[in-house]
């Protein structure tokens, strides 16, 4: 295999029996809790990641940062952790699992628990495929993981609050914002008064995004959305379509700008469950889950 | 800095960046042709679930230039289709 050079940073101390009473998959906000809470009980965990550095999608940091909670980072200290394992296939077997991990190594395991997050939910249009557009999340991965901004003229688009932050911090990081365009129209559930108690904490985030948005002269328009990307090597500009409450195009415009961020929301990594052929149900967003074991 | 050739051109890298992103830093775009249509390709999804960025690093083809760190003097090359020259499929 001609990766096979490549081997990540090694700190596996396994156990003198080989295997572990829990394996999490998955070093993100869940994963780092699954752990930290099952190693203070005293199993035996190993909890393993793709990336190189844990935090997952949330507090994910360059190198040389950390951005983890202290309690979190000193679990770490009470478990194997093995970055930079990717995980491709997890059999059964008499006594629990057997998780293969590239670079080379299988790990033994009574119980796994998986953690693997979530990947930016995409409607395709024409053009989607052209470089210079992105998904939401990989902007918001490179800005955050790389300290490198995805382009120079950026229209931000999809639906949901996550396309706040990423707007917000392009700016701060010396991008031009060409608009956010939000497919939905988010006010609509303020009108329910138990969504809207429910959530005040994050209606006073959202309304700090705005008003970073605004610092930085962004336009946000909602019931719009990307419908077109145009260019043929590369991203030159975007077709933006006004909505009406069905989703259906009212009016088109043409807007300049070299790269598109764009997600509909996230939708969960399903793979490891369906491999293990837990029992899937689709969610109330429309989106495939595992349920059951 | 750690510098690596991309095509023949010479890049600068920070420590532990991916290929990817000191590839876009650098200006730079798609590092891969489909094998059908030979259309231009590089990062999407930026996390490595979605196989977009895939480049021939060091010799390697099919490597996921958005999780690859750069290892001084690597060499990446734009690969074309499946990344095994005639043998492509
Ligand atoms: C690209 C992207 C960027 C995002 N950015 C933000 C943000 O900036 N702020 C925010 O609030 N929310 C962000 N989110 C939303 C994010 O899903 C949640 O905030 C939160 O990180 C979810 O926590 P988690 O622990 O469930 O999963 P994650 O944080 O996604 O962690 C899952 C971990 O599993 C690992 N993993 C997955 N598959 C494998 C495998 N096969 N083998 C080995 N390891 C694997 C991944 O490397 C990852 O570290 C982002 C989502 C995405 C997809
Ligand atoms: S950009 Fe999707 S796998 Fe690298």
């Amino acid at each position: 295999m001609s990766w096979k050079h490549r081997k990540g940073p090694d700190m596996a101390i396994s156990p003198a029996d080989g295997s572990y009473d829990i394996a999490v998959l998955g070093a993100g906000p869940a994963g780092l809790s699954a752990a930290a809470a099952a190693a203070a009980q005293g199993s035996r965990v190993v909890l393993i990641d793709a990336a190189p550095r844990p935090g997952g999608q949330y507090w994910r940091h360059r190198a040389g940062e950390d951005r983890l909670p202290a309690p979190l980072r000193a679990a770490l200290e009470a478990v194997t952790f093995l970055p930079s394992h990717a995980i491709w296939h997890i059999e059964r077997t008499d006594s629990g699992f057997t998780i293969h991990a590239l670079p080379d190594r299988e790990i033994d395991c009574r119980t796994v628990v998986v953690a693997t997050g979530a990947y930016d939910r995409q409607l395709p249009f024409p053009g989607w495929t052209l470089p210079g557009v992105f998904t939401a999340g990989g902007v918001q991965a490179l800005l955050k993981g790389q300290g490198v901004v995805a382009g120079n003229r950026i229209a931000v688009a999809g639906t949901g609050p996550f396309l706040l932050p990423v707007a917000a911090g392009l700016a701060e990081a010396g991008g031009q914002v060409v608009g956010v365009f939000e497919a939905g129209r988010p006010t609509a559930f303020l009108r329910h008064p138990l969504a809207l108690s429910r959530n005040v904490s994050k209606i006073f985030e959202g309304a700090g995004y705005l008003r970073r948005l605004r610092r930085y002269r962004i336009p946000f328009s909602t019931r719009t959305t990307v419908v077109q990307a145009h260019g043929t090597e590369s991203v030159t500009g975007v077709t933006v379509a006004r909505l009406d409450s069905n989703w259906t195009i009212v009016s088109k415009r043409r807007i300049d700008c070299d790269t598109v961020a764009v997600g509909y929301g996230f939708t969960p990594q399903t793979e490891i469950p369906r491999q293990l052929g837990c029992e899937m149900v689709v969610d109330a967003d429309g989106s495939l889950c595992g349920q059951g074991r | 800095m750690i510098t690596f050739s991309f095509d023949g051109k010479h890049i600068e890298a920070e420590p532990g960046q991916t290929v990817g992103a000191a590839l876009i830093a650098a200006g730079h775009r798609s590092w891969r042709l489909t094998r059908k249509d030979g259309k231009a390709r590089g990062i999407f999804c930026g996390i490595g679930v979605c196989f977009d960025c895939l480049a021939t690093i060091s010799g390697g083809p099919n490597q996921r230039a958005c999780l690859t760190e750069v290892r001084p003097g690597d060499v990446v090359e734009t690969q074309e289709g499946a990344g095994h020259g005639d043998l492509a499929c």
